[in-house]
């Protein structure tokens, strides 16, 4: 019976299962990753770069990865060795200096009021300006949606360290955002 | 060991709504989670690479390296080449003697009616009618002696080459820098400027210069003359030489012109002469009025001035300029010639391979106007 080299991996596997599936090339493990990691290093990307900028750069990071897959000594560590990834090319296109799409506000949900527009502008500025462990992870949870425990699960820390950095930088955002001058630009 | 701030940040870990959304639920957070849903990532296909895997795409660039490193030595193997048969072209010793290559009919060298197979230094070749004989002119050329010539050669070194044309008629095509190769003839000299020309004169020195392909210079007491190919100009043996003309210039033309040069150019710039050859020129005559202007100004003040500014066309070319810096003018008019540059000679290249003798024997036998 011929098999679909998707049918090679299911949903449930184990990162490293999939990991090893995506080595010999299999499409389908390929696709599993993108798919649970993706936000994952979109968030990561978005504490350094426009959310145009991170749509795109999320897919590159995504080549890079798989290109150099082969190099990954343990399949277990993929989620830490992919945010280095991600890390690395937030900090060359940000090295850049100019906005990979040319887009520099964030253009995003256009239902939203100008109010509402303005305060997640100001939201988003303020996260990015915590200490990196704060600021990956409250985007992790306030921007893509992940629970503290998926949160866990793909980036490779510990959850007692997620849960930490979680409710630290939640408090020294209600800080940030409690300052009259904080915004956007800031 | 935690300090102050981080115990009253941990007060709240038991907030479970920001650590799996269960509990009761944060307005703060809940509020920025409405607020930044906007900027998550949107789920969306993974993209496959177009690009082919790296280890190919190295071979491909590698490749391509090699490829470029090779055209580049090919063409630096190509240049030493050209540079190395170009110098041993040009090489030539002192009086060495000159190969003859061919000769048909009565050709003495030196008086001795033999077949000859080289020409010395101070030599004399004569031919007799009917008769005709090649020479490889050094290195850089070939020299053809027409029926009832007389030639001598009187210098020949790396740099320098040159003959006396005595009477009868001369073919040479010389590809080599200009000044290396001329002939003396009674009432001038002829130097080669990378080309092909034919010379024919009389036991007086009067006769023609023809030139096929590139340029010659004729220099006599008087005037130096710059001859591009496809025109001919008359050369005297009292060292007066006329006025380049277009092979195929019109007889009206040719009369009006040597009208001209027989008084000097002292005719009346609005004159019968000047108004014949105006009627009659066209663009190929342009040389022939831009020598008259460049030999003889007072012209300017006709309306040749304009026929000219007329067939080559220069924004220079105004009354105004003219009277401010005429050479300047001039130089614009020379630059539109429709001929090869002169500092050009090497794109004379064809002029580097041997003529074929049917060739060469049409222009002796013609009085070479083409």
């Amino acid at each position: 019976m011929n098999r679909d080299d998707r049918d090679d991996v299911d949903e449930a596997d184990s990162v490293p299962v999939l990991v090893d599936a995506a080595r010999r090339g299999t499409g389908g493990a390929m696709d599993l990753l993108f798919r649970r990691f993706a936000p994952v290093v979109h968030g990561v990307l978005l504490g350094y770069v426009q959310k145009a900028d991170a749509d795109d750069l999320t897919q590159q990071v995504f080549e890079t990865a798989m290109q150099r897959l082969g190099d990954l000594r343990e399949a277990a560590a993929f989620p830490g060795w992919l945010l280095g990834i991600a890390r690395h090319a937030a900090l060359d296109a940000r090295r850049r200096r100019v906005a990979l799409t040319g887009i520099e506000i964030d253009a995003v949900d256009t239902s939203a009021s100008h109010e509402d527009r303005l305060d997640a502008e100001r939201a988003l500025a303020a996260i990015r300006g915590l200490p990196e462990a704060y600021r990956e992870t409250l985007l992790l949870r306030l921007v893509e949606g992940l629970t503290g425990p998926e949160i866990a699960e793909r980036t490779g820390l510990t959850a007692g360290s997620v849960r930490v950095n979680l409710h630290r930088g939640m408090a020294l955002l209600r800080d940030a955002l409690a300052e009259p001058n904080t915004g956007a630009g800031a | 060991m935690i300090n102050g701030d981080e115990r009253r940040r941990d007060e709240g870990m038991d907030n479970d709504y920001l650590w799996d959304r269960s509990g009761p639920v944060d307005l703060e957070a809940a509020r920025l989670e409405r607020l930044l849903r906007g900027h998550a990532h949107v789920d969306a296909p993974r993209r496959v690479p177009v690009a082919p895997p790296p280890t190919p795409a190295l071979r491909v660039r590698r490749r391509g390296w090699r490829v470029a490193f090779a055209a580049a030595a090919m063409v630096a193997v190509c240049t030493l080449g050209v540079s190395a048969w170009l110098q041993q072209r040009l090489q030539w010793d002192a009086g060495e003697p000159w190969q003859v290559l061919a000769q048909q009919g009565d050709v003495r060298i030196d008086g001795r009616s033999q077949q000859a197979t080289a020409l010395a230094l101070d030599g004399t070749l004569e031919t007799g009618k009917d008769a005709m004989t090649r020479l490889r002119a050094a290195g850089i050329g070939e020299m053809a002696i027409g029926a009832g010539s007389r030639v001598r050669l009187l210098e020949t070194r790396t740099g320098r080459h040159r003959v006396q044309l005595e009477q009868g008629s001369l073919w040479a095509r010389v590809w080599a820098p200009p000044g290396q190769f001329g002939v003396g003839v009674a009432g001038a000299d002829v130097i080669d400027l990378g080309c092909e020309f034919l010379l024919k004169v009389d036991a007086d020195g009067n006769g023609s210069l023809s030139v096929l392909s590139g340029w010659v210079q004729v220099d006599n007491l008087r005037r130096e003359v710059l001859v591009p190919q496809g025109t001919r100009v008359r050369v005297n043996g009292d060292g007066a030489a006329g006025t380049p003309q277009a092979f195929s210039a019109s007889p009206a033309f040719i009369a009006a012109l040597d009208a001209i040069d027989a008084r000097n150019g002292a005719v009346d710039p609005q004159g019968d002469e000047i108004r014949r050859l105006i009627a009659e020129s066209r663009l190929p005559d342009a040389i022939s009025l831009l020598v008259l202007l460049r030999d003889y100004p007072q012209l300017a003040e006709g309306p040749l001035f304009e026929r000219l500014a007329t067939l080559l066309p220069t924004p220079l070319a105004t009354r105004s300029a003219w009277r401010a810096d005429r050479m300047a003018v001039l130089n614009a008019w020379w630059d539109a010639l429709p001929y090869p540059r002169v500092k050009r000679w090497w794109t004379q290249w064809p002029d580097a391979f041997s003529s074929r003798s049917g060739k060469m024997a049409y222009w002796l036998r013609t009085q070479g106007t083409g």
